[in-house]
């Protein structure tokens, strides 16, 4: 049952359930962080939402690299061999591993940047570039993945 | 088109005109009045006042129109549009409605006192809601609630926690020989409602075993009867207190109707509160006085023309100091004004540095297509945002966010095409061959590394062009000889650079990365050496000259991570196009059949609404995130205050003269 089939769903599995899990807790760091300020002015809703869905996009990075593991496999055709699974499993890890942990920890900034809101919200763009920093690893985790799969088969 | 022009105006009038003079430098709303300066030449003749209690008795009359606005607002029963727009209104009209305004300001009076009224009704009715639940706990006492003793017995009222072990307590009553009779009246998860009825004699010894087990006493003082008399008797209040309610908030719905009036007369009282607060940087002297301001400089003969023909004014325009700082007010162009809130977020330009506006345009919009990058969702959004751009009336930031939008989405249309990508792979899929490639270009899901390549020089011109800007600023600060150590030698080092690390980058054509290396070696170690002469120049001792030169080289590896963050350009554009993918696929797994369209349609609108949602979400912030660090961080001089004419600042109508 170990054969490169496997190995190559399990890679895809991976890099989407890390990064989306990642995402789903970032998020949700973020949210509640944000309803805390809606509670106490509705006018910011706008504001600390598009803070609190930044951590959302490890989620995405993750689909897609799932994605284009599945369409490597298809491209590869039926019998995987054991090599180009294990190798297309491990293209999968750098967006899953990198992309959870950046998702968490973005949404945490995330959370202190919508405290920037809720002080002030004329310094929203502030608080966005300070959150956008913790992405930048996310992108060459999605982009290290992509080169990845591109170099197996 | 750029930062425009100002003068710094010094206007002399007298006295009996002030208060004419400043209303119709507010109507006209070109000039930022700043406070006047008071020398110690002229310091015995002219002084500032504020009239405080003028002040305050606006601020009231504010205050309770502003209450009126908010309470008659729930009520307003009018369809509200989606963009919220500045009512038009005559001028004729508006100064009928001031002239009312006595008459106005004691209907918002009103209002607030209503709604006071209503509060009270609905306290009034929580209070009677929440005895009904009290008395509803009791509902197995069957004695009148006043009845508290009889000849000989006392009857005790009162709660204990729902634990407590009746029966062992009524036998420590017993065994202990006193008389005495617990029975549950009432209970809930928490709590047991005990009457106890006690001989007088035991009062005291029952009482405390009573307490022994948490018997907290509870009083019906001011009840009178049983317990369902009461409840019926409150609930007959209730439904009066609801009914009168009712007629209040049918007479607040009413007033609704007065809501536009109420606001008309809210802008008023603002318009003069603003008229006054200026009034108090207006230095005032015996029979003149003077205002000191400044006004753009094409609006200057306009302004002079104006004031002269109707009073007897001395005006005197200058330009500012070398070293003054004066407000910034931007002038753009069709395109480059679009994105003037993407800078205004960031920070307004220092007046003496160039606008970055005209220049950014382009990259911010081409950087959003590309990360949105499917023609599809270009389309709607260009077609949606111009619609409303070009017919729907709207405040001026939301017209200029709208028209950003819709040149956004035609850069994405742009590159969708490009790309291949229309809703995804849609238009293969009608054709029958989900796989075909209809590209312009090439599609980047089949060959990420090619896009990487051109991300990655998209991203070298934005930041050459940033330092571009740089160079415009020097010279525009006539510092020509920093426009050749910080920004042409920078250049030789970057390029440098980039050449040397060209054959690795993957996706470069195999001739090309072939033949930059040994260039790249030269420029880098020749702008290496141009550097470390010249970094360091500040510097007053050769230690310090030394460091500052060898500290720029650090420089290069902030280069080198500004132009790797470009690749979320790459990152951002595929997720868009292999989500738009998916969502085709899982939409066509039905078929062909008449359920398999209906589902195919449905997975459509949705899948893709919250893709577009997503991405263009992250298309946008990732896209200003690109120019404020990166390209922002090579030049930029913020700090600019903005230009604040002395004008009519309201908030619901715009008076049209």
């Amino acid at each position: 049952m170990f054969d490169g089939n496997f190995f190559a769903v399990l890679g895809a599995a991976l890099a989407f359930f890390l990064a989306g899990a990642g995402s789903a807790k970032g998020v949700s760091i973020a949210g509640e962080a944000a309803s805390g300020v809606v509670a106490e002015d509705g006018d910011k809703f706008v504001s600390v939402m598009i803070l609190e869905a930044l951590p959302s996009t490890q989620g995405i990075y993750g689909f897609v690299i799932a994605f284009m593991i599945m369409a490597k496999m298809t491209e590869l055709g039926s019998a995987l061999d054991v090599n180009s699974g294990v190798a297309l499993l491990i293209a999968g890890l750098p967006i899953g591993i990198v992309g959870m942990f950046s998702a968490i920890y973005q949404g945490r900034v995330a959370a202190a940047s919508i405290g920037i809101v809720a002080k002030r919200s004329s310094d929203m763009v502030k608080g966005i570039i300070l959150t956008l920093m913790v992405e930048l690893f996310a992108i060459f985790a999605i982009l290290i993945s992509i080169l990845m799969i591109g170099r197996v088969g | 088109m750029a930062i425009v022009g100002m003068k710094k105006l010094t206007l002399v009038g007298l006295h009996d005109d002030r208060h004419r003079i400043l209303t119709r430098l507010m109507e006209i709303g070109a000039v930022d009045i700043a406070s006047a300066e008071i020398d110690d030449e002229l310091g015995g003749i002219f002084n500032k006042n504020t009239d405080k209690e003028d002040l305050l008795e606006l601020s009231g009359k504010i205050a309770v129109l502003e209450g009126a606005i908010s309470v008659l607002k729930q009520f307003d029963k009018r369809e509200k549009p989606i963009f919220k727009v500045r009512r038009d209104m005559a001028a004729h009209d508006y100064m009928g409605m001031v002239l009312r305004r006595h008459e106005v300001l004691a209907r918002a009076a009103e209002v607030n006192k209503t709604r006071q009224e209503l509060l009270q009704a609905r306290s009034g009715i929580n209070k009677n809601l929440n005895a009904i639940t009290n008395l509803n706990s009791w509902s197995a006492l069957s004695i009148p609630l006043e009845v508290e003793s009889t000849k000989n017995t006392r009857i005790l009222k009162g709660m204990m926690p729902a634990a407590a072990d009746l029966d062992a307590i009524g036998e420590t009553i017993a065994g202990s020989g006193l008389a005495g009779w617990i029975e549950i009246t009432g209970s809930d998860p928490d709590q047991k409602y005990i009457t106890a009825y006690v001989h007088s004699d035991d009062l005291q010894p029952v009482s405390s075993i009573l307490k022994r087990n948490g018997f907290a006493p509870v009083s019906f003082q001011g009840y009178e009867g049983k317990i369902e008399d009461n409840i019926r008797k409150i609930e007959f209040s209730i439904s009066d207190e609801r009914q009168k309610a009712d007629g209040i908030e049918k007479k607040l719905a009413e007033m609704a109707v007065h809501l536009d009036e109420i606001e008309t007369v809210y802008d008023y009282y603002t318009i003069r509160k603003e008229i006054s607060l200026t009034d108090g940087d207006v230095a005032s002297g015996k029979r003149i006085f003077f205002l000191e301001g400044w006004v753009p400089a094409p609006l200057e003969q306009r302004l002079y023309d104006e004031l002269n023909e109707k009073w007897t004014v001395d005006l005197k325009f200058r330009d500012p100091d070398e070293d003054e700082e004066f407000p910034v007010l931007l002038s753009n162009g069709f395109i480059a004004d679009s994105v003037q809130d993407i800078t205004g977020m960031y920070s307004l330009p220092s007046p003496k540095s160039v606008d970055p506006n005209p220049v950014m345009a382009p990259f911010f919009i081409l950087f959003f297509g590309l990360m949105l990058s499917d023609a599809g969702y270009g389309l709607v959004m260009a077609l949606a945002c111009g619609a409303i751009y070009f017919f729907v009336k709207l405040e001026d930031t939301m017209r200029r966010f709208m028209k950003m939008m819709m040149l956004c989405g035609i850069a994405t249309i742009f590159w969708g095409a490009l790309f291949g990508s229309w809703f995804g792979n849609l238009i293969p899929i009608l054709m029958g061959d989900a796989s075909k490639d209809i590209s312009i270009w090439f599609a980047p899901v089949t060959d990420p590394e090619y896009l990487l390549m051109w991300s990655l020089l998209f991203g070298v011109i934005h930041i050459y062009t940033g330092l571009a800007m740089k160079a415009a600023n020097l010279i525009k600060q006539r510092k020509y000889l920093a426009v050749v150590f910080d920004v042409l030698f920078w250049y030789v080092f970057f390029t440098g650079a980039v050449l040397l690390v060209i054959p690795f980058v993957p996706g470069v054509p195999a001739g090309l990365s072939g033949a930059t290396g040994p260039w790249g070696g030269y420029l880098l170690m020749a702008g290496a050496v141009l550097l470390l002469l010249t970094q360091g120049r500040k510097s007053k001792n050769i230690a310090g000259k030394i460091i500052g030169g060898l500290a720029s080289m650090y420089d290069l590896i902030g280069f080198m991570s500004d132009v790797l963050s470009y690749s979320r350009l790459l990152a951002l554009g595929l997720a868009t196009s292999v989500i738009a993918t998916i969502v085709n696929e899982m939409g066509s797994m039905g078929g062909f059949s008449f359920t398999g369209v209906i589902v195919f349609i449905l997975v459509f609108a949705v899948g893709h609404s919250l893709n577009f949602m997503l991405n263009a979400l992250g298309a946008y912030v990732h896209s200003s995130r690109l120019q404020y660090i990166e390209y922002f961080g090579k030049f930029y001089e913020g700090g600019g205050k903005p230009f604040r004419p002395f004008k009519r600042n309201t908030k619901y109508i715009r008076i049209k003269d």
